[in-house]
């Protein structure tokens, strides 16, 4: 083993570069990326094996000589799949998105208050329950910060019909949740 | 109803463009009903998002809950049979134990030579078996008394020393990375792999990446 380094057909500069663009999008999409698939029905394993392959999938993605414009949709769309695929292959449901109930109430919150707010959640809960499958998903992107242009890319749709769903879905929470 | 409040949310996530958003603006300062509105679905964004924050951590902690129970069996049940299985009464304390130049010098027997530090390697099996036959050997022909240590009976401990000195001569964990994951096809010498030092730290987290190429040379004593 040696530490010289080797004629590469590939430049080292470019190769260094993809690698920091990579690991700077890691950081700023991992924890977002991890709690839209948990959000989506994921177990928490799970959603950390679909987290690491679709970031392994952008580092081919980048060897390849990939586009780079829309990478944020582009890593949401290749987990949405990969999630997608999974539950296919298991040939099971996932935790119905979104309902497995709200527990964790912060420690510092003072007992009323932390009832107040699983009520709350409770309520949520519920109106949630009541959204179709693509408004619960639009929703899960807008609040993982994607644009609607995104938001369209990682679903298929136009962006005109992710407005009128993200503001049909927030209309139904806000009237069950008596907003 | 107001005829903006269907376009109020996409103007709140700024998804307007900006004479259409600007003429909202204009319209939301002047109308109770849009402004009230606007107040409710920034209440019930931020609502949901606590929520999916929450249910997230929820996730983690249930988790958390169900692997520490089984991780802690597991430590005590380790703990346990090393307690058991360990010779505590045959080994000598650290400071007791004579170091491996101490062995090295209090060896007379020139046909015992204890290959140099650089070139160590993990005592084997086999090594045991024949140290010990051959200080047998020489015990009964009453060249060696068992409780001194010269001769071939160091080799036991020498080699035993060389366990706790060892070091390997590769890094303890290889993962293969597919120059095609990396790469596109051809563009990587045949021979050529990148070797990744890691850094982990106390709580078993990566905190350090290094990405370097290498050469591999192919090892010629496996099969």
């Amino acid at each position: 083993m040696s530490d010289e380094s080797v004629p590469l057909a590939l430049p080292l500069s470019r190769f260094t570069t993809d690698m920091c663009e990579a690991t700077n999008l890691y950081r700023e999409l991992q924890k977002p990326l991890l709690r839209y698939l948990v959000c989506l029905g994921l177990s928490r394993d799970e959603a950390q094996d679909v987290v690491q392959d679709a970031f392994l999938s952008l580092q081919r993605h980048f060897a390849a000589h990939g586009s780079k414009e829309s990478i944020r949709s582009w890593l949401y769309r290749v987990a949405h799949n990969q999630a997608r695929n999974r539950q296919k292959s298991y040939g099971r449901r996932f935790a119905a998105p979104l309902d497995a109930g709200v527990e964790s109430i912060a420690d510092q919150e003072t007992p009323e208050r932390a009832v107040l707010k699983k009520e709350k959640f409770e309520r949520l809960g519920k109106a949630i329950r009541l959204l179709t499958e693509s408004e619960r998903e639009c929703l899960l992107l807008r609040a993982g910060g994607l644009r609607y242009r995104e938001i369209g890319e990682v679903m298929g749709i136009s962006t005109s019909t992710v407005g009128d769903t993200v503001e049909r879905a927030i209309k139904k929470l806000a009237e069950q949740c008596n907003v | 109803m107001c005829d903006y409040t269907g376009r109020l949310v996409a103007w709140l996530d700024r998804e307007m463009q900006a004479d259409e958003a600007s003429e909202m603006e204009r319209h939301v300062a002047a109308c109770a009903e849009c402004r009230n509105w606007a107040a409710d679905v920034d209440r019930m964004s931020g609502a949901f998002e606590d929520y999916c924050e929450a249910l997230a951590q929820t996730k983690e902690e249930r988790k958390a809950s169900r692997v520490a129970p089984i991780f802690w069996a597991a430590a005590a049940a380790i703990v346990l049979a090393v307690m058991f299985r360990y010779p505590w009464g045959q080994v000598a304390s650290p400071m007791q134990q004579p170091s491996m130049t101490v062995v090295r010098e209090m060896d007379s027997s020139p046909s015992l030579t204890v290959k140099a530090a650089e070139n160590v390697r993990a005592p084997s099996k086999a090594d045991h078996h024949a140290a010990r036959r051959q200080a047998a050997d020489r015990i009964a022909k009453g060249t060696l008394s068992p409780g001194l240590c010269s001769g071939q009976g160091c080799a036991l401990r020498k080699t035993q020393g060389q366990s706790a000195n060892w070091v390997a001569e590769e890094p303890a964990i290889q993962i293969a990375i597919p120059a095609e994951a990396m790469f596109p096809p051809g563009a990587v010498p045949e021979g050529v792999s990148f070797v990744a030092d890691l850094c982990i730290g106390a709580d078993g987290r990566v905190e350090q990446l290094r990405l370097r190429p290498a050469r591999f040379e192919r090892r010629t004593d496996q099969p």
